[in-house]
């Protein structure tokens, strides 16, 4: 029972109140007339009233006629000193050339060759390690299953059945796997130190090196920006494996004629602050092995054709600095071409560019051409489980078979090519 | 009593020259510089009268709405770009969140790739020479698109039913006193093109851009030519009379035989919601009522000011 109380029981006025000011609003009472106000008045004196000179009222206030604009929305826009004043083609990673390595040809002006130099095809089995289609395979045992990496995967998506819902799995990423294998690939090949000292005193390998180059092609600048995984370095550069012949045919050779389209189709047009041209070491390390000679590069999921351009791209602008840093700016052909390997490497493949640069004059198409050869070859392959044929309808682990042998022993001979024989 | 309250909080705005108003005013701002804001980068599609085309992008001329869509991510559609841009989903809900249509809702996340319905020549002379990169499914329209480019400047346009990657195409400008033999994919004017030619994305004004027969294995035919004009037989089996400037491109649009949506679950992916209510199915016993065929439709730019200025006197 609730207990009345004279609190209980009160009337309630607050909200009375309230209304009621509302309604005839807020004003002074006056005080009522007093006596001594009454006998001054009769007798006729002046009374001024002292309370605005003692508390005089503040001035009024009047809105101004424009308002100023807010502080947090119309910031002055940042003062940057610097001017983009040239306009350039710029090309990364992201950027896929539509026509693939003909396009790629086309801007670096080079001849393509399919297969190996034969240089090197001669020293491909010439030069192996004990028990070495083992140890590779050890490689790809680790790379796919040994490594106790659990982390989430993507969703898999199987065209022969397309909608089945998969299991969620948890392994080793492509990525990861791809970083094992070309780590092992390189300690593999490297071990041939022992009989040849040469590759372990004077050869080093730089992880993680980047490159920004640009160069005018037929009156526009195109700008290459990639970041390569491992790079070799040695005191002195490769030997070119095209000869004088070679080189004086490939005027003959004519280039991909793309019209209606523009080569630069594909680029994005960007302004920048400043030319940059960096990739060549000598600037960079300061150290006499600053020649480059192989570089590895991991790809990112795209198809063959599209790699082998980029990695083109790359190596290209790699062998620009090289020769800008040995001949100067402005060379037209070059005394000695520069040499580069270029191996990048997918989740089951590897793909072998060798690229020698002959001219620096990119004006037009005529007169001689770069060369370069193109070669690939895919490891192994990976039968993944089939969940909706299995008994118990559980995912299993996958199959890897079709091991090709060939891969690292083209890996190997151009790893070691000049320095044996 | 209530006097002596009120002042004190009073003092301390009076003190520094503030008031209720300048608070309220202050908000006021606020709000009208968001708006401001707002409205400067709003893209303002109109109507455009042939007189400012000018400095307006070709692709752009006959826009007639603003999608709202686009508006709230600050995607200005008179800018053209061949890059899909996402496209947000209304759920059937307008911008004030009202239902406007109750079977929309739900589907598959899709692209909004933008497609140029015009194929302007470079001049009545030189022709626009194009080559196609690729054709591909369009998620917003039954028909493909392909992606064509010349030098450096890609967009999307309607696929034709023959169009393949590598294929080169070309938009004339000429009219010659013989029609032209025009190959499948190419562009002409109305006039240029020979009487009974099968055509499809016609425009109902010069530079305009297609308008009629884009849907997906749609085509329209010319029927008659009767003086500046060419009278043309659109899907729907209606005649109309258009200018012989108008451009058309010859042949069918692309995805002839389209794919039956089969089931009512498929229907769903495409962000169609079920009809609800009993659907009750006609007898015929009635018979059909037969209508008169349709007037024709004569279609003419508004480029002078009087209309009894455009009769012949």
């Amino acid at each position: 029972m609730v207990r009345l109380s004279s609190i209980l029981c009160r009337s309630r006025f607050a909200r009375q109140q309230k209304q009621a000011f509302q309604r005839k609003g807020v004003y002074y009472v006056r005080n009522s007339p007093s006596l001594s106000q009454g006998i001054l008045q009769e007798s006729g004196a002046n009374v001024a009233d002292p309370r605005p000179e003692i508390n005089p009222p503040p001035p009024e206030w009047i809105p101004p006629a424009e308002m100023l604009d807010d502080f947090r929305i119309n910031f002055p826009p940042p003062q940057d000193h610097r001017k983009k004043d040239k306009s350039i083609w710029h090309l990364s990673s992201r950027i896929s050339l539509t026509e693939g390595i003909d396009q790629a040809c086309l801007l670096t002006k080079t001849q393509r060759f399919n297969g190996l130099p034969p240089q090197i095809e001669r020293l491909v089995d010439k030069y192996s390690l004990t028990n070495q289609d083992e140890k590779i395979k050890d490689v790809i045992r680790h790379a796919m299953t040994w490594n106790n990496t659990n982390k989430k995967l993507p969703r898999r998506i199987d065209f022969e059945r397309p909608g089945y819902v998969f299991t969620r799995e948890y392994g080793i990423p492509n990525y990861k796997s791809i970083c094992i294998m070309l780590e092992n690939y390189i300690r593999l090949s490297q071990s041939f130190g022992g009989a040849y000292p040469e590759l372990t005193a004077s050869r080093r390998l730089v992880c993680k090196p980047s490159i920004e180059t640009s160069y005018e092609y037929q009156n526009e600048t195109i700008e290459i920006r990639a970041l390569n995984d491992y790079i070799v370095n040695d005191r002195r550069p490769l030997n070119p494996l095209g000869n004088d012949q070679m080189i004086a045919e490939s005027v003959n050779h004519e280039l991909l004629d793309m019209y209606p389209v523009s080569p630069t189709v594909d680029l994005l047009r960007t302004d920048i602050y400043e030319d940059l041209n960096r990739g060549a070491f000598k600037e960079m390390l300061r150290i006499p092995c600053s020649h480059p000679q192989i570089v590895f590069r991991i790809n990112s999921g795209r198809g063959r054709e599209a790699n082998q351009a980029f990695n083109l791209m790359t190596t290209f602008g790699i062998a620009i600095t090289e020769a800008r840093s040995r001949y100067g700016i402005g060379m037209g052909k070059l005394e000695v071409p520069v040499t580069i390997i270029n191996m990048n490497i997918s989740f089951n493949r590897i793909n072998y560019i060798v690229f020698q640069l002959n001219t620096m004059d990119f004006d037009n198409d005529e007169g001689i051409k770069n060369l370069a050869w193109f070669d690939s070859e895919l490891m192994f392959r990976k039968h993944p489980c089939k969940q909706w044929l299995e008994a118990d309808n559980k995912i299993k682990p996958a199959v890897y078979n079709d091991y090709n042998k060939k891969a690292f022993s083209k890996f190997l001979a151009l790893y070691l090519y000049d320095y044996v024989n | 009593m209530m006097a002596s309250t009120i002042i004190p909080a009073c003092k301390h705005m009076l003190s520094q020259n503030l008031s209720g108003w300048t608070v309220l005013a202050q908000r006021l701002s606020f709000i009208r510089s968001i708006s401001s804001a707002r409205n400067k980068e709003l893209p303002v599609i109109t109507k455009i009268k042939p007189e400012e085309r000018e400095g307006v992008a070709p692709h752009a001329i006959g826009y007639k709405k603003i999608k709202a869509k686009f508006l709230l991510q600050g995607v200005d559609l008179n800018k053209y770009t061949h890059v899909p841009i996402p496209y947000p989903k209304t759920g059937g809900r307008s911008w004030s969140g009202r239902v406007f249509n109750k079977r929309i809702g739900g589907g598959h996340k899709q692209r909004y790739r933008m497609v140029d319905f015009t194929r302007n020549p470079i001049s009545e002379t030189e022709p626009l020479v194009e080559k196609v990169l690729e054709v591909r499914y369009d998620p917003l329209r039954s028909a493909d698109i392909a992606l064509v480019c010349k030098d450096n400047h890609k967009r999307w346009i309607i696929a034709g039913s023959t169009m393949k990657k590598g294929d080169i195409i070309k938009s004339c400008g000429e009219i010659p006193t013989l029609p032209v033999m025009a190959k499948e994919g190419d562009a002409h004017p109305v006039g240029a093109l020979p009487i009974g030619s099968v055509v499809y994305n016609i425009e109902k004004f010069e530079r305009h851009g297609g308008v009629v027969a884009r849907a997906g294995g749609c085509s329209g035919s010319i029927l008659k030519k009767i003086g500046d004009n060419v009278i043309i037989k659109m899907p729907s089996n209606q005649e109309i009379s258009i200018s012989k400037y108008c451009m058309a491109t010859v042949g069918r649009v692309s995805n002839i035989e389209k794919q039956p949506i089969g089931s009512a679950q498929r229907h769903r992916w495409f962000g169609v919601r079920p009809a609800s209510g009993l659907y009750q199915k006609k007898s015929g016993y009635h018979g059909r009522k037969i209508k008169a065929p349709k007037k024709l439709i004569t279609y003419e730019l508004h480029t002078k000011t009087k209309i009894s200025d455009m009769f012949d006197s």
